[in-house]
């Protein structure tokens, strides 16, 4: 896997970081609202079916159609979960501030 | 709409988008029409970011999310790009100024004749009109004793008042002016109260002062406070005369006019209703009344009020005479007046035509900015491409264009406001319609302001949003390796935007054209007589109080007095002769009972108006005389009848000789006479000349009816000092009775027909505009395309193309649009014609020479527009250009 590859941007990361907390249960709209309460972030829904899509397209997630609802027509909800690439690629971002942030005042003593 | 929006997320999103989002519309409780709003909203805002994020990479950050930093920048790069090219930029921003300023003109003329509210009445949402009309009769009015307004009063518990007036029109001298005839309202001590009218200066009329004898008090409007007294603060304790008697100001009401049938109110003077016996010397006068205001409580409701009102006047229903048993009082929410929902909707209906045809130029204009905003996107597309490519968000790019239109639109609403004041008072200084008063100062309230501002909004996504966009759509890689030379994917597009200016420019000279041949069509008909010559004398004598005797005493010298002063030919006419209906009489047996109408005419009627007489005689002197001196009828009563008449009453038969009874409305009651056809006359029209000339009797004399005017027929037609002649023989005979109506016959003909001729002038106007408007988007467009293939044609040229087919090529494409247009314009004029048949008279709509004659012009004018275009076309030199590679 190259570099690239895993470099996240800072909404991707936000996302995955939801997808990984919500464990399972993670689609678009319980995503939403924990960025906003957690991260005190508003994302655009539209951003975040875009990053979903992209995560996606990296390997770093997967969906799978939950059941329809029951009523006629009843449209099916798309979940998330995180792949290992996902986590490698979260912890390989949180490595990197780390390293950064060594010997500032934000690193670790 | 949602599902053109869902189909453009990606399928695999398609359905979990749908879903999630029907979950939040749950959860917030969103519910009809509001859901529906919000997911449409949302599914559009999805489905772009979807869509542009096709075209661009990670790059992209957070900059979309805050839309509008450097937009001054932006605001800065469209004004300098105005100012490199001020001369088309001006010229855009004239259109667009002269379009604007048009619609808003005719907004602000329709919003002062209709849509606001009536001035000077506070809280005009709770007021009410009370009618008294037949039940289940909306289209009669009737009347109701004023006695019964108290009793009325008790009973409308919900009403907070409840009020009374009669309209009248008499003598007003005021400010030292000769007395000339005003609108005034005798009025009761509630009326201005319950209409909530305020003073400029003065007070109101106290209740024992209205309806108590013996105050001779006025209240006076701001109208004539400030033409006849000057505006004067010190106006208290002047003095005006109403039909001679005198009357103390008290008051100057601020902006309240009245209303009619209209929002425009012409009533310059109040006085107590418990005057209105004295100044019109009539017994009768303030009795009855047929049109009550009230006002509504708080959440009072108009149909319990209507209840109320109906149980008090039925508890009156003994003391009522018979003739107003019949009526019930029905309330009408506002301020109204019988019969304005027919006057309204006329008025709407010439609205919405002006509108439709200045809407047409505003749109013309349009399409000439979009061109122009297109032609900037297409040039600078490397620009764009080169942008893109280094990251800039294409929000920025589509903005750019945006702010660009938007500096145009903002520029030409600042224009077209104080555009349409000047239109507005052209406008106002003409009787636009005929049957409207005067307009006056039309006002420019913040209605008009706030239309304009609407309409100049909307104009900036009319023309920008499409530059916006196509500008926005580039294909960055596409782009930077041709470098920026391809042909303009736009040029269809633009073609199209020229086309349809020709369509549109096609409409209206076509709807000019047609108009302009129905006022022809109008002019050239035969009225039956020839009124060339003769001019009519309004006079209203028993406006002054006169009684009948002293009336005609009046008229009878006035008559003598003309003959000596050397016009030979003088008649009497009630109604004027071009009048569409004279008084209703029921014709009897033996006959089939009928209702017909009758003028009275002076036996010199028929020889002024020089009418054929076509069988047995007119009316003698005596028959006549008889009549005029108060004499009775002679019997049986001599009748002339029209041919119309006569083929309506005795078809193909004899008529002169033949008798009837004959039923006229006289004092109060119904008489029948006797009557017998002497003689048959030509058929004449009215001023409606349009109308087929419509059945008609005569009768002898005025006395049972009111002369409404005297025919003087000048030895030549164009004596202008006859006019001031007539006036002084009037004068000379009673100083006090103002002349209501003095002028030419024809006058009323061209009053009649002033509302097709401001039509056929304004249509005309916009027509030659929009053919101007539509060579130079020719001009435009095709100037851009050749600057834009000089390459091409330097080529073209050394490969051996000769000038001539190089200019055919420009020519050909001129002609190619100028037929798609033309074809677009055929078929849009063919079907918005129906709005104006009804408008036209002996010419259909879609008339072959009117539409051949406008193409003609149409395509005329687009090759003018294309000869300077192709000559530099064909003047291109290949040299310059091939070395320039």
């Amino acid at each position: 896997m190259t570099l690239d590859a895993v470099r996240l941007g800072e909404v991707e990361q936000l996302v995955l970081l939801a997808v990984l907390k919500l464990d399972g249960e993670a689609y678009a709209v319980p995503i939403r609202a924990l960025i906003d309460r957690d991260a005190g972030v508003k994302l655009s829904r539209g951003s975040i079916y875009i990053t979903l899509d992209r995560l996606q397209r990296k390997g770093l997630v997967e969906s799978w159609f939950s059941d329809p609802t029951g009523e006629p027509g009843g449209k099916a909800r798309r979940l998330f979960r995180i792949r290992p690439a996902g986590v490698a690629a979260l912890k390989a971002a949180r490595r990197a501030v780390e390293r950064l942030s060594a010997g500032t005042a934000l690193g670790k003593r | 709409m949602i599902r053109i929006l869902l189909r453009s997320i990606p399928p695999e999103w398609r359905e979990s988008v749908e879903r999630d989002l029907t979950e939040e519309i749950a959860r917030a409780g969103y519910r009809g029409w509001v859901a529906h709003l919000w997911l449409a909203w949302q599914l559009l805002r999805i489905s772009i970011r979807f869509r542009w994020r096709r075209d661009l990479t990670s790059m992209r950050n957070a900059r979309t999310r805050r839309p509008f930093t450097n937009l001054g920048m932006d605001v800065r790069l469209a004004i300098r790009a105005l100012r490199r090219q001020p001369g088309s930029g001006a010229a855009i921003v004239l259109t667009l100024a002269l379009g604007i300023g048009a619609t808003t003109a005719v907004y602000a003329v329709f919003n002062y004749v209709l849509f606001r509210p009536v001035p000077g009445v506070a809280d005009p949402d709770r007021l009410i009109t009370v009618m008294f009309q037949p039940p289940a009769q909306r289209s009669t009015i009737g009347f109701a004793a004023s006695s019964a307004v108290p009793t009325l009063r008790a009973h409308a518990t919900d009403l907070q008042g409840l009020a009374n007036r009669m309209p009248s029109t008499i003598a007003i001298g005021a400010g030292g002016a000769d007395p000339a005839f005003s609108s005034v309202e005798f009025v009761d001590g509630h009326y201005l109260a319950v209409l909530g009218a305020r003073t400029v200066v003065g007070r109101l009329l106290a209740a024992n002062e209205a309806e108590g004898e013996g105050h001779d008090l006025a209240l006076i409007s701001e109208s004539l406070w400030r033409s006849k007294f000057d505006a004067d603060a010190n106006v208290i304790g002047r003095s005006l005369t109403a039909n001679g008697h005198t009357f103390n100001v008290i008051g100057v009401l601020r902006s309240f006019r009245g209303w009619g049938t209209t929002r425009v109110g012409q009533v310059d003077v109040w006085l107590p209703i418990a005057a209105a016996r004295k100044v019109r010397s009539d017994r009768e006068a303030g009795a009855s009344t047929s049109l009550l205001i009230g006002r509504l409580r708080s959440n009072a409701s108009p149909a319990v009020v209507e209840q109320q009102l109906r149980s008090g006047y039925a508890s009156l229903a003994d003391t009522l005479p018979q003739t107003q048993r019949r009526y019930v009082p029905v309330v009408y929410p506002g301020l109204q007046a019988f019969q304005m929902d027919s006057v309204r909707r006329s008025l709407l209906e010439i609205y919405w035509l002006v509108l439709g045809g200045v809407g047409l130029i505003l749109l013309l204009a349009c399409a000439n900015a979009a061109n122009l905003l297109l032609a900037r996107a297409m040039h600078r597309r490397r620009d764009t491409a080169l942008r893109l490519a280094v990251g800039a968000g294409r929000w920025r790019i589509v903005r750019q264009v945006l702010v660009e239109a938007a500096v145009l639109a903002i520029a030409a609403g600042g224009l077209g406001l104080p555009f349409s004041v000047l239109l507005t008072r052209a406008v106002s200084s003409t009787p636009i319609l005929s049957f409207l008063p005067q307009l006056g100062v039309v006002e420019i309230d913040g209605r008009v302001v706030a239309f304009c501002l609407a309409i100049s909004t909307a104009t900036v996504f009319v023309f920008g949003i499409v530059p916006a966009i196509l500008g926005g759509r580039v294909d960055v890689h596409r782009t930077l390796h041709e470098g920026g030379r391809s042909v303009s994917v736009s040029g269809r597009l633009r073609a199209g935007l020229v086309a349809m200016q020709i369509a549109i420019a096609l409409v209206l000279l076509s709807g000019a054209g047609v108009f302009a041949r129905t006022l022809q069509n109008l002019y050239a008909v035969e009225l039956g007589m020839d009124i060339d010559g003769v001019f009519e004398l309004g006079l209203q004598p028993y406006r002054l109080g006169y009684d009948d005797s002293r009336s005609s005493r009046v008229i009878a010298d006035i008559l003598d007095r003309l003959r000596a002063a050397g016009f030979d030919q003088v008649a009497l006419s009630s109604p004027s002769p071009l009048e569409s209906s004279g008084t209703n009489v029921t014709v009897g047996a033996p006959l089939p009972t009928r209702r017909v109408s009758l003028n009275a005419v002076s036996p010199g009627y028929f020889s002024a108006l020089r009418i054929p007489l076509l069988a047995g005689r007119t009316f003698t002197g005596a028959e006549f005389a008889g009549d005029f001196g108060g004499m009775p009828d002679p019997d049986p009563l001599p009748l002339v009848a029209n041919a119309s008449m006569v083929r309506e009453l005795f078809g193909h038969g004899p008529a002169v000789g033949q008798s009837f009874l004959l039923t006229r409305f006289i004092g109060g009651r119904n008489v029948s006479t006797l009557a017998t056809i002497v003689g048959v006359v030509g058929d004449t029209r009215t001023q409606h000349v349009q109308r087929e000339p419509t059945p008609r009797l005569f009768s002898a004399g005025p006395s049972a009816f009111r002369p409404r005017s005297i025919l003087v027929r000048a030895a030549q037609p164009q004596t202008g000092g006859a006019l001031e002649r007539i006036r002084q023989v009037a004068r000379d005979v009673d100083p006090n009775l103002p002349v209501s109506f003095l002028a030419p016959l024809g006058q009323e003909i061209e009053d009649a027909l002033v509302e097709q001729g401001i039509v056929a002038r304004m249509s005309g106007l916009v027509a030659m505009l929009a053919a101007v408007l539509a060579g130079s988007g020719v001009f435009a467009m095709l100037s851009y395309v050749v600057g834009e293939r000089t390459r091409e044609f330097g080529i073209r040229m050394a490969l051996g193309a000769s000038r001539r087919a190089l200019g055919w090529h420009v020519v050909r494409r001129t002609l190619m649009i100028c037929v798609g247009g033309l074809v677009g314009g055929v078929m849009f004029y063919a079907w918005s014609s129906r709005f104006v048949a009804s408008r036209l008279y002996e010419i259909r709509p879609l008339d072959p020479p009117t539409l051949a004659i406008a193409m003609a012009l149409l395509i005329l004018a687009a090759l003018t527009a294309s000869w300077l275009p192709a000559r530099r076309a064909t003047s291109v030199d290949p040299v310059i250009v091939l070395s320039e590679e």
